[in-house]
């Protein structure tokens, strides 16, 4: 902390005589910590009015780059970080280098560099968001846009979620904590009605006394009858109400988390993995909810009656209460011990059988590419593998316990001798009757119950604030693309603009730059170019998956960031070339674009589709079911059923992507003729490779190098000798007649 | 592997007779390979990162094209070896942990002050277990939440302490 308080100061003091220096004025700075050789070392990057500076906190020697000599600058990634390099003076150099984690400033900077040396940013103009991965107090790691750590800023940030999901049911929590109470205060009577019915009736002093008030032993026996009675009533009371209240918890937090994960972007939820979403909606949800439900009030219901035989055993004889609470310590350190030693192996037994359900979940996935490589018997021996590690660990996670709890056990049982022997020479001297060693025996088991506990509560509570951090890192997270409050519900008419649009899925590295083209109402426009120019990217961003980094993207005059998602989403309609149909029947994957869709509409729209033949074929027609992801469905069925599924949207806005490339000349014929009668009358963007399809286009932007290389019609473009649409004409054309010739 | 098509599945072998890698004032790397007639700046990608660090060494332009193939560094002399070492460190920055002073765990993430041989550094790994590759029996690279790199040369090597804090993981 002195250190990074020292590199502020030293930073503040580079700026002082930099500006003192150059005459210059500093709008922005940013530490890195690499230098150019590679080594460690505190840096900073200036960015003045005048040039940019480098230097290093010792050596503080900064040297200047003038913003007159910059004609240029790159950003390169390697391999743990990533480099600004500048063209100054026409020559390439490297101006400085960064950790990983220091990239996004630097990426930055070299954006802003680039606007400068581009002529289209004054430097006293720019604006520089210093950006942070992780808090600087307590390491964690701060979700992207985040500056402040909520753990930091809020202690109690946990608890205060935990809250928040029982709040609604506070009122049956707060009676089954009632009910926790009264059990405990019940077996603390218990205890002391035995000593008593010992000391007075069984061990009396005067047996004929006893025999006379018989009664009296019948109403001890009745109210310990009673007693436990009561005792057996509350516990199923609050059973009840905690399997009540756990059951409401967990579908409402899971209602709350998967609601949550529809209204992030695709890059949000790309940002987890399948299994990560899957884990935390139902894994991390029951087990925060076991916690709230059993765990907590478990561990509540326990202090209760530790604190209770404590108070209890203090008040009858501060000596014994010594005597028998002696062995606690030792407990405690003793499983802190194993705790400390075995928490990393329990988070270990979690990834070893996370490890064999991905082997399990990859190999039912690909079964196909097993059979046909016939590799069954390396899938065996890798699951073999997988589930052999799994045992390793969770047999050495429970040999340590299985160790260490005999011991445990047997430090424990050490109070109760203890007691024993005093408990003993006191009967014997009269102090101490066998009542209130009953008594003492009684509480002493109560008391050692809450200790052997103490063995799995830290793993219960560590569990749970597990979960809790990881199922709201989910909740609170800011959604990448969200609608803006005063989002319109737009009447789409299908104009679409597109202009000078740059965008990158990693803000280091764009993917298309300045891209701007125009559609209008009715209009095909086509795109083409090689693979990864950014074909994809462009559509992607008409339908809002993704913001634009700059620049706009308008539907009928108005910028898609301010039209609701919903409003978009509902009037564009999306044929791909990896067709994703639900597992389901053809008739539930049809009418999941229009739930309200009537049989007539859903046949007149596989009609048109060219697929209501085949479907009819199929034995149980519609209501065929189509398997996981339509697997039963050969390629091109599927292409047709989706096809049919856009018919029914009834968009405005139409978007094809490659929907015809996979497949054979005949299918392809089928499609195109369905596709061409779905695009009649509708904006339609559509990415092709076989050129042939784009016939009908209105327009044809070719995109290359991430931006706009051509536009025009097809005739035009073709026309264009040496242009890349003439050439992959021509491409096409050589392609078709070597095919002819074979 | 496929008769007639050696144009696509063959790469251009570089080495000492017909490639020249040079630095420039500014300390970049060019290539100059006339039998291509290729003079420009040079980018050097590993096939193999985390298995061999000085074979199978794709060099690219600024285009990321690929002009041609290092098949072992040693196919070079010692003046161009030191330069394409001297890149390579660059571009695969992995500091050596030489010892781990403190490996703690909270938030399902670990945190480590380790000692390297670029200094001290603390960094923060997500899901650990999965975040340390093994490169080889004994040889590990552990990547950080920010995707940098550490490299443990040989874990049994390491002191005593280092190796029980990195044990559980391993």
């Amino acid at each position: 902390m002195e250190s990074k308080q020292n590199f502020e100061s030293a930073v503040s003091s580079l700026i002082s005589e930099i500006e003192d220096g150059c005459g210059d004025r500093i709008v922005f700075s940013f530490p890195i910590n690499l230098d150019r050789d590679g080594s460690v070392r505190e840096r900073a990057v200036f960015f003045g009015e005048k040039a940019i500076y480098t230097a290093s906190r010792t050596e503080r020697n900064w040297k200047s780059y003038e913003f007159s000599r910059i004609s240029d600058a790159a950003y390169r990634f390697f391999s743990g970080g990533a480099v600004c390099e500048i063209l100054y003076d026409g020559e390439w150099m490297e101006f400085c280098r960064a950790f990983s984690s220091e990239k996004e400033n630097l990426s930055q900077f070299v954006r802003i560099l680039k606007e400068v040396s581009d002529g289209v940013l004054q430097p006293k103009d720019a604006v520089f968001r210093y950006r942070v991965t992780q808090c600087p107090k307590c390491r964690r790691i701060l979700r992207r846009g985040v500056t402040r750590c909520p753990a930091c800023s809020d202690k109690s940030h946990s608890i205060r979620h935990l809250y928040e999901l029982v709040r609604p049911q506070t009122g049956w929590i707060l009676l089954s904590m009632l009910l926790f109470f009264a059990t405990s205060a019940l077996n603390l009577v218990l205890p002391v009605i035995q000593g008593n019915f010992v000391d007075k009736y069984l061990n009396s002093a005067d047996p004929a006394a006893v025999l006379q008030s018989f009664s009296g032993v019948v109403w001890v026996v009745v109210s310990m009858a009673l007693i436990r009675i009561l005792l057996t009533g509350c516990t199923v009371l609050r059973n009840l109400i905690l399997s009540f209240v756990s059951n409401k918890t967990v579908v409402g937090l899971r209602h709350r988390l998967y609601q949550k994960i529809q209204t992030l972007s695709v890059a949000g939820i790309s940002r987890h993995t399948a299994g990560d979403l899957i884990n935390r909606v139902s894994g991390d949800t029951a087990l925060i909810s076991q916690f709230l439900t059993s765990q907590f009030p478990s561990i509540l219901e326990q202090a209760f009656l530790f604190l209770g035989v404590g108070v209890l055993l203090f008040a009858y004889s501060p000596f014994f209460a010594f005597l028998i609470l002696l062995p606690t310590p030792f407990v405690a350190l003793m499983f802190r011990f194993i705790w400390r030693r075995n928490h990393r192996l329990y988070s270990r037994q979690w990834v070893e059988n996370s490890n064999a359900n991905t082997v399990l979940h990859d190999v039912f996935q690909g079964v196909r590419v097993v059979k046909v490589f016939g590799t069954e018997k390396n899938e065996i021996e890798k699951y073999s593998e997988a589930i052999k590690k799994q045992r390793d660990i969770s047999y050495r996670n429970e040999k340590a316990w299985a160790k260490v709890m005999p011991y445990a056990e047997y430090v424990i049982q050490i109070g109760h001798y203890i007691l024993l022997y005093y408990a003993g020479t006191a009967i014997l001297g009269g102090s101490m009757t066998i009542g209130q060693l009953t008594m003492f025996s009684s509480f002493v088991n109560l008391l050692y119950g809450p200790l052997r506990s103490m063995a799995s509560y830290p793993r219960m509570i560590q569990q749970a604030m597990t979960a809790v951090t990881k199922v709201f890192d989910v909740i609170d997270e800011e959604p990448d693309v969200a609608d803006k409050k005063d989002a319109l519900d737009l009447k789409i008419r299908g104009q679409i603009d597109v202009e000078k649009v740059w965008f990158g899925y990693d803000e280091n590295d764009n993917v298309i730059e300045n891209v701007s083209v125009s559609v209008s109402p009715g209009e095909m426009l086509g795109i083409v170019g090689k693979s990864g120019v950014g074909k994809s990217t462009l559509i992607n961003l008409v339908m809002r998956l993704y913001d634009v980094d700059r620049g706009r993207i308008c539907i009928d005059g108005v910028d898609i960031r301010d039209i609701s998602q919903h409003s978009l989403h509902s009037q564009i309609g999306v044929v791909l070339q990896e067709t994703f149909l639900f597992s389901g029947t053809i008739y539930e994957n049809l009418a999941y674009a229009k739930p309200d869709a009537t049989y007539d509409e859903v046949i007149r729209a596989a009609r048109l589709a060219n697929a209501h033949s085949f479907i009819m074929k199929l034995p149980d027609g519609y209501d065929t079911f189509v398997g996981e992801k339509g697997y039963t469905l050969s390629g091109g069925e599927r292409q047709r059923v989706a096809i049919a599924r856009a018919v029914l949207h009834d968009p405005k806005i139409l978007i094809l992507d490659e929907a015809t490339s996979a497949l054979d000349t005949e299918t392809e014929k089928q499609i195109q003729d369905a596709l061409q009668r779905l695009c009649k009358n509708r904006t339609t963007i559509a990415i092709a490779h076989r050129l042939s399809t784009l016939r009908n286009a209105t327009k044809i932007l070719v995109l290359d190098r991430k931006t706009v290389a051509e536009v025009g019609t097809h005739e035009e473009l073709v026309e264009k000798e040496g242009g890349i649409y003439h050439g992959l004409v021509l491409a096409q054309r050589e392609m078709a007649t070597i095919r002819k010739k074979q | 592997m496929i008769e007639g098509l050696e144009n696509i599945t063959e790469a251009f072998s570089l080495n000492a007779d017909n490639a020249r890698f040079s630095l420039s004032r500014t300390g970049l790397l060019y290539l100059s390979v006339p039998a291509l007639s290729f003079e420009g700046r040079a980018f050097l990608s590993l096939a193999f990162p985390f298995e061999t660090c000085e074979e199978y060494i794709c060099v690219q332009n600024e285009e990321k094209e690929e002009i041609g193939m290092i098949r072992r560094l040693e196919d070079f002399d010692e003046k161009s070896i030191e330069i394409l070492r001297g890149e390579l460190n660059k571009k695969y920055f992995a500091p050596k942990i030489l010892k781990i002073l403190k490996l703690s765990e909270r938030y399902g993430s670990t945190y480590w002050d380790c000692e390297t041989d670029k200094g001290f550094l603390s960094f923060t790994v997500k899901d650990t277990h999965r975040s340390l590759i093994r490169a080889g029996a004994d040889r590990i690279f552990v990547v950080d939440h920010d995707g940098c790199r550490y490299e443990i040369e040989s874990v049994e090597k390491m002191d005593k302490k280092s190796h029980s804090k990195i044990a559980l993981y391993l």
